[in-house]
């Protein structure tokens, strides 16, 4: 199934085969991860997440939003000792390196970029945890794995990335074993359109800046992982959450522009440029960032038993 | 007046990058030429481009364009007193 094309560069990617496609996403996603580590650990917070932070106040910092988030994404995929946890699009290892730390799993990470294998791979030998976590530059249409052979995947700020939405969803439907957890914290759009999803700034941020990006409908793909077996748990929205930390990011391009030209002349331009893009179109709701929590079968997890505050006064 | 010239150089300096954007001479920049509208046709992107060449040749921030109700961008002559503003701010600032 081929969902309807939201933009230039999806109709240009219908057009491509499966394997032009991959292809296509190895160099041009790879490229803007490519850049130096040292770059990113200017703007983004101490582990580097490139995804959104979760704020319960308005004042909060980033390191505060960033940490919140490591650990409710720990608290959902809950990670038992022994358990296998597959990272897709792992970056320079945020989230699979908070979780190494804080479980006894055992964990495979994938990028398209050699330097945040490189990096990713570096803070896990200086954390402790290198010995349960392996790390690949792999797309992850070309992984071969083991049906049933993994407790938990994640994809944070990466599915995004990837054009061939159906068969990732099969692959992660075969990969878990019954009882398993994926989670995807990632963009979407609006099914009414709001705004135009062929301007100059969309084609900006998903193409020139990003590499290639396609957006899809919340809905759509929830129904593609239903489709692929797994039974959805939990979708929350952190929209507002995104806004507020490209804020943060934007501030710290500002802050260190001339270190960053100095290393890369002229990114730091690109930075802000579709960093301000996708703030407006957060800010707007233009586009929209949710949280999806899936399980294979029988939940070993349970968000109905999750605290949400209580307003003032009833109990 | 010195403090003239200095906002003149200011809205000479807008002026250029504003023609760069639209690959336009100075010249055929008016003054009061609303940046956002139609007459200039920059486009959102353009406007942000704009934004983020206006902060690093002035080493300034502009106002954040996601805030609710944000209009930094009127006239061309207005956004350059906008600048001139911000660069005031920062000369006292760093004078402190």
């Amino acid at each position: 199934m081929t969902a309807a094309a939201h933009t230039r560069a999806e109709r240009e990617a219908n057009l491509r085969s499966a394997f032009d496609q991959r292809e296509h996403e190895r160099q041009a996603v790879a490229a803007h991860y490519e850049h130096s580590p040292e770059i990113f650990s200017l703007v983004l917070d101490s582990r580097l997440a490139y995804a959104t932070g979760v704020y319960e106040h308005a004042g909060e910092d980033l390191e505060t939003a960033q940490a919140r988030k490591y650990a409710r994404i720990a608290a959902k995929l809950d990670i038992r000792p022994g358990q296998r946890v597959l990272d897709v699009g792992c970056g320079w290892g945020s989230n699979l390196l908070y979780l190494a730390q804080h479980s006894e799993g055992v964990f495979q990470g994938i990028t398209l970029s050699a330097q945040q294998r490189e990096e990713a791979l570096r803070r896990a030998r200086a954390w402790g945890v290198a010995d349960r976590v392996q790390i690949d530059v792999c797309h992850v249409e070309d992984l071969k794995l083991r049906p049933e052979s993994f407790d938990a995947v994640l994809f944070s700020g990466s599915i995004v990335h990837m054009h061939n939405r159906p068969a990732v969803h099969e692959m992660v439907g075969e990969l878990l074993k019954p009882g398993g957890r994926v989670l995807i914290s990632d963009c979407y759009f609006p099914v009414q359109p709001r705004g135009d999803r062929d301007s100059a700034a969309t084609e900006y941020i998903f193409v020139e800046a990003l590499g290639y990006c396609r957006l899809i409908g919340l809905a759509e793909e929830l129904q593609l992982m239903e489709r692929a077996g797994l039974d959805i748990l939990h979708v929350e929205d952190l929209t507002r959450h995104y806004a507020q930390t490209l804020a943060h990011w934007i501030d710290n391009v500002r802050k260190h522009r001339k270190t960053i030209d100095a290393m890369a002349p002229g990114f730091a331009a690109v930075l802000q440029q579709y960093m301000t893009v996708a703030r407006m179109s957060f800010a707007r709701r233009t586009a929209l960032e949710y949280m999806i929590l899936a399980t294979k079968g029988a939940p070993t997890v349970d968000p109905g038993a999750w605290p949400i505050a209580q307003k003032g006064g009833r109990s | 007046m010195e403090g003239t010239s200095e906002s003149d150089l200011i809205l000479a300096r807008v002026r250029a990058l504003i023609a760069e954007s639209v690959r336009q001479p100075a010249s055929a920049i008016p003054l009061d030429a609303r940046v956002d509208g139609s007459e200039l046709g920059i486009d959102s992107l353009g406007l942000i481009k704009l934004m983020v060449r206006i902060e690093e040749t002035f080493d300034i921030t502009m106002p954040d364009l996601a805030a609710p109700g944000a209009a930094p961008f009127g006239s061309v002559r207005e956004v350059a007193a906008l600048v001139a503003r911000e660069v005031a701010a920062r000369q006292a600032g760093g004078a402190q």
